[in-house]
């Protein structure tokens, strides 16, 4: 199973020389600060990045490109806990609780727990990335349409999840965010709901909707305030508080673990990867805990679910990279292109020959790991002290940096106009009781719902019994009713054997 | 007294019908735009499901609404779950700066963004109360600027901008 002659070959090309280490700390700050300006991608840094690694040795390559998506990985949920925008879609369910957090004067904590979760996150990842690489390849290939389509439908069982105060203003909100995320040209090539606007061709760009949706709604409703924390003393920035998150993070070891494991298998996913994973995660922990009722009001929970899965999955996209040579994401996709800057194809060849590689980028993750934790406690404070800046200062600049932010996402004006309209939106459905995390979650999963669906309705040739002929897809299946139905089938059954005790 | 009370629940109420009415409008004239297009399977097989339970359920909210407005009106409010009361903050305020941020949008891309992103920031701060001309011009510029060069140089395509920033 494992070739011990290429992991010490991998150790030696890691200690032999200090330079490939020496592209690591700068990629993982570039990471960070992408990672927490909102609208900066953590793929947009490593496009912007790639042609430095021209000069570099593959190797050194891959420590960079690795570096930068770890800490941008860390850095969109900084931006999800104090400002309530998710630096990418893989921080959505951050903003659930973390938000909340901070505004309840526990940034420190927060923050800390994302540190910890994160951490913790990308280091199971990579130890399950080591023992697993050759059997998960395989078993990716077996994901088609119906098993994509399986996940996707799990993760739109959150939108049940976040109803909000009223269930069915929740579920509505939800799916027409479905129908939202539908808009513009379907696989066929069919194009619907532009209303002539030929911006919205490639339909409603996600991530400027969300960053108005979760953004605006709290900016505007943070107007009456001062400060975003009201109380002098929980505005404190206070290092021990980070450490004190960092640790409490390690108290809910299984949600940690289940997190990484589900950040790892959906982000080996092609496609689906991180923005799922954190949702999925975020879904799984609600439904477990004996207080449900609490997650979405600052449950530190929430926070470690989402982050433990979102980091791992960047193990789970490597995985795919490595063995099949398929870029599961954006960021992915930037490293696929490194491997072609060096002549490099990833795939079945790549790790039968160049395991040493592998094995040098696996272990170098694992420090990798050590310099976040220690870069993350030294930049944490400074970012934190966003909650001393007044409402009045925050408010324009954060929406101003958000605008700015959806134009380098889209390169046009698509970005901010979406920006605007779903800050109106968002604020509106927020007044009258509308989950926002509801539509949020089905903007970004209704064109991947519809695709997958699709396809999958095209290869069965509308036959529900194709389904059947998948058993991926039935465990699946399997797998998303018990999360759902579990408790309640357990509770009857465990009920009636008491009941037929008793009598 | 109970006219004024009843007007200010009618203003609530209506926010809240206008929002369901235009979550239905907006479903129903998607998927005539969808079904107009093309009406094959293929192209309706997620919409026209999930637009159809968008409009149940609208009308499950709208039957509700009414329900509970005939059963008492003073009370009405409260019943209706949900409608944020908690924000405390001055209505106008937030709609003003709502327009002051459409105002900021659609000014991009004839006068820049950092030129517009100033006047925002300028006139924002002095919505929400600041009076101090030093603040009112040197933050602004003080933020924007450094944003803007920081936009234009990691931004691989064009970036409007008043001042001359160099790409």
């Amino acid at each position: 199973m494992f070739d011990f002659s290429a992991m010490q070959q991998a150790i030696e090309l890691l200690s032999s020389s200090f330079s490939p280490w020496l592209v690591v700390v700068p990629g993982i700050l570039i990471g960070l600060i992408f990672g927490a300006v909102p609208g900066l991608q953590i793929s947009m840094a490593m496009a912007i990045f790639l042609p430095v690694t021209m000069s570099m040795s593959f190797l050194q390559s891959m420590l960079f490109l690795t570096a930068v998506f770890t800490g941008g990985s860390f850095g969109s949920g900084v931006t999800a806990i104090l400002m309530n925008i998710p630096g990418s879609s893989s921080a959505i369910a951050t903003t659930f609780d973390g938000h909340p957090m901070a505004l309840q004067g526990r940034h420190n904590q927060a923050l800390g727990i994302a540190l910890g979760a994160s951490s913790f996150g990308v280091s199971l990842g990579y130890i399950l990335l080591f023992f697993l690489i050759q059997p998960m390849s395989i078993a990716v290939l077996n994901f088609g349409p119906a098993e994509m389509f399986m996940v996707v439908l799990w993760g739109l069982t959150m939108i049940a999840s976040l109803q909000g105060d009223h269930m069915i203003k929740g579920l509505i909100s939800g799916l027409v965010g479905i129908l939202v995320g539908t808009i513009g040209f379907n696989d066929l090539g069919v194009l619907r709901g532009t209303m002539g606007i030929n911006l919205l061709m490639d339909g409603v760009p996600v991530v400027p909707a969300m960053m108005g949706m979760f953004a605006a709604s709290e900016l505007f409703n943070l107007l009456g305030k001062k400060y975003m924390v009201e109380s002098d003393e929980d505005r404190k920035v206070d290092i021990s508080g980070i450490i004190d998150g960092f640790r409490t993070a390690f108290r809910y070891p299984v949600i940690l673990i289940r997190g990484a494991l589900i950040g790892l298998t959906v982000g080996a996913v092609p496609g689906v990867g991180s923005s799922v994973s954190n949702i999925l995660s975020y879904i799984e922990t609600k439904r477990r805990d004996k207080d449900p009722q609490s997650f979405g009001t600052g449950n530190p929970k929430g926070v470690v679910a989402s982050e433990a899965a979102n980091s791992s999955s960047e193990a789970g996209s490597m995985a795919t990279l490595l063995a099949l040579g398929i870029p599961g994401g954006g960021a992915t996709a930037v490293m696929f292109a490194a491997f072609s800057m060096h002549n490099i194809t990833g795939g079945p060849q790549f790790i039968r020959e160049e395991i040493d590689i592998v094995y040098a980028i696996i272990f170098a993750n694992f420090a990798q790991v050590f310099l976040l934790i220690i870069l993350g406690l030294a930049f944490l404070p400074v970012l934190v002290s966003i909650v001393k800046v007044p409402i009045k200062i925050l408010v324009p600049s954060v929406l101003c940096l958000a605008v700015f932010g959806a134009f380098g996402l889209t390169g046009n004006m698509a970005g901010p106009v979406t920006l605007l309209v779903f800050s109106i939106l968002g604020w509106l459905l927020k007044r009258y009781g509308y989950s926002i995390a509801a539509m949020v979650v089905g903007i970004l999963l209704g064109k991947m719902a519809e695709s997958e669906l699709l396809h999958s309705y095209q290869i069965s040739g509308g036959e529900m019994g194709y389904l059947l002929e998948r058993p991926v897809a039935m465990t699946i299946l399997f797998l998303l009713l018990f999360s759902l139905f579990g408790k309640k089938l357990k509770g009857a059954i465990f009920g009636k054997i008491r009941w037929t005790l008793r009598w | 007294m109970l006219f004024l009370k009843v007007k200010r629940i009618n203003v609530g109420v209506l926010g809240d019908l206008l929002v369901v009415f235009g979550l239905i409008i907006f479903s129903v004239w998607y998927l005539i735009d969808a079904y107009i297009v093309s009406n094959t399977i293929e192209n309706l097989l997620l919409i026209l499901p999930v637009g159809i339970i968008v409009l149940v359920l609208g009308f499950v909210i709208i039957w509700r609404i009414l329900k509970i407005l005939g059963e008492n009106q003073c009370v009405a409010i409260s019943k209706l779950k949900g409608i944020d009361s908690e924000s405390g903050n001055n209505g106008c305020t937030t709609i003003y700066g709502m327009c002051l941020f459409v105002c900021f949008v659609f000014s991009l891309e004839f006068i820049g963004f950092d030129l517009a992103g100033a006047i925002f920031i300028g006139l924002y701060l002095r919505l929400l109360g600041e009076r101090r001309i030093g603040v009112l011009v040197l933050y602004p510029l003080g933020f924007i600027l450094p944003t803007t060069y920081f936009f234009t140089l990691m931004l691989p395509y064009p970036f409007e901008t008043f001042l001359p920033f160099k790409q």
